[in-house]
């Protein structure tokens, strides 16, 4: 065997290796993100609410909620809401998702629908203003009543808010690591 | 084998287990053994006015409560606030079943703090109806807390107060 034909061999097979590597990595890579969306999605299920966790991102819950902490929501209900349940609601045109108390509850008679007023522990007024045009929430603007807490754990989230920069280098680099990080 | 990327990666996923494994035991400890309910009284002390509010349309009473709450058996480790609250609840043959409406809150931070007495204090908000259901309602007064834990589950409870029926006619 020549020197020549034993070396383009051997490149040949490292060019074919090279590529199943790669690929087993783009699909294990594939697998792990599919992995948490079914996660996120059978969570979504289970809480019934279209965002069952929330990182809080203003400081109107103080102190008992700061920014960045993490909530975890339930719209599932035992009981009904009542006043003094931390709520997250999302105002029909608007994107942002509001974590507040409910201060007032009014159950109608005959339709049972729920006109309810909220308010952020750390604001002096109540939220008619935040409202518009409305002057009470409806049941299905509530996303979901809070069950769970977890300080701090969306720091990152508010991080890559501030600074969107840090979450395309972010993504990349953990992407490239997942990668050319072998096994 | 051994490089300095695996030895970092073992470690921290040991610290990262280890972690949720002290949240979960935080969470989790404070919830095994019976809670002592907390000494709570509150009742209305005087009311200054009932009347109808044109500006909203609708009823507005002005009250004093006495409140004797010891709030201090809800202190535990993993209590990081207490939201306390004074809800009225009342019921409207009329337009609405339920309605609850807070009338004065307070966020306790400490222990310290969590006695909590006020004689004769005026409420923080008015207590406002959604309509013009408020003349001769029975009024329900409950005593409320949220706890706010360090980390885990929120927890809610209150105890009712002494009932309070509104005058039949306003009083201005």
């Amino acid at each position: 065997m020549s020197v020549r034909s034993y070396l383009s061999e051997q490149w040949s097979r490292f060019r074919e290796t090279k590529f199943r590597n790669l690929a087993m990595q783009v699909a294990s890579l594939g697998l792990l993100l599919s992995g948490a969306l079914i996660m996120y999605k059978s969570c979504m299920l289970i809480t019934n609410s279209e965002s069952p966790i929330v990182v809080v991102l203003s400081g109107s819950m103080e102190p008992a909620i700061h920014r960045g902490d993490l909530l975890l929501l339930s719209n599932r209900y035992s009981t009904p809401l009542v006043s003094g349940d931390i709520v997250v609601y999302k105002l029909p045109g608007r994107d942002v998702p509001i974590v507040h108390r409910i201060i007032k509850v009014h159950e109608e008679h005959d339709t049972a629908e729920v006109d309810i007023l909220t308010k952020g522990d750390n604001n002096l007024p109540d939220d008619r203003e935040l409202y518009g045009d409305r002057k009470w929430l409806s049941r299905d603007m509530v996303v979901g009543r809070a069950f769970a807490f977890l300080p701090r754990a969306g720091m990152l989230t508010i991080l890559m808010n501030d600074y969107p920069k840090l979450k395309f280098a972010l993504l990349g680099g953990l992407s490239l690591l997942a990668l050319v990080a072998g096994d | 084998m051994h490089s300095a990327g695996t030895r970092a990666s073992i470690l921290s996923s040991y610290a990262i287990g280890g972690v949720f494994l002290l949240a979960i035991a935080i969470a989790v400890a404070p919830t095994l053994y019976a809670p002592r309910l907390p000494d709570v009284s509150v009742r209305v002390n005087s009311l200054a006015f009932l009347r109808y509010l044109p500006a909203e349309e609708c009823d507005q009473a002005y009250i004093a409560l006495d409140i004797n709450a010891d709030l201090r058996p809800l202190f535990h480790t993993n209590t990081k606030h207490v939201y306390a609250y004074v809800t009225a609840a009342y019921a409207n043959s009329t337009t609405h079943v339920r309605n609850e409406v807070v009338v004065w809150d307070r966020m306790i931070s400490s222990r310290e703090a969590a006695d909590v007495k006020v004689a004769k204090g005026w409420v923080k908000y008015s207590l406002k109806d959604w309509g013009v259901g408020l003349r001769g309602a029975p009024v329900r007064l409950w005593l409320r807390w949220s706890l706010m834990p360090r980390i885990g589950g929120l927890a809610y409870g209150g105890i009712e107060g002494e009932p309070y029926t509104m005058p039949v006619e306003y009083t201005q």
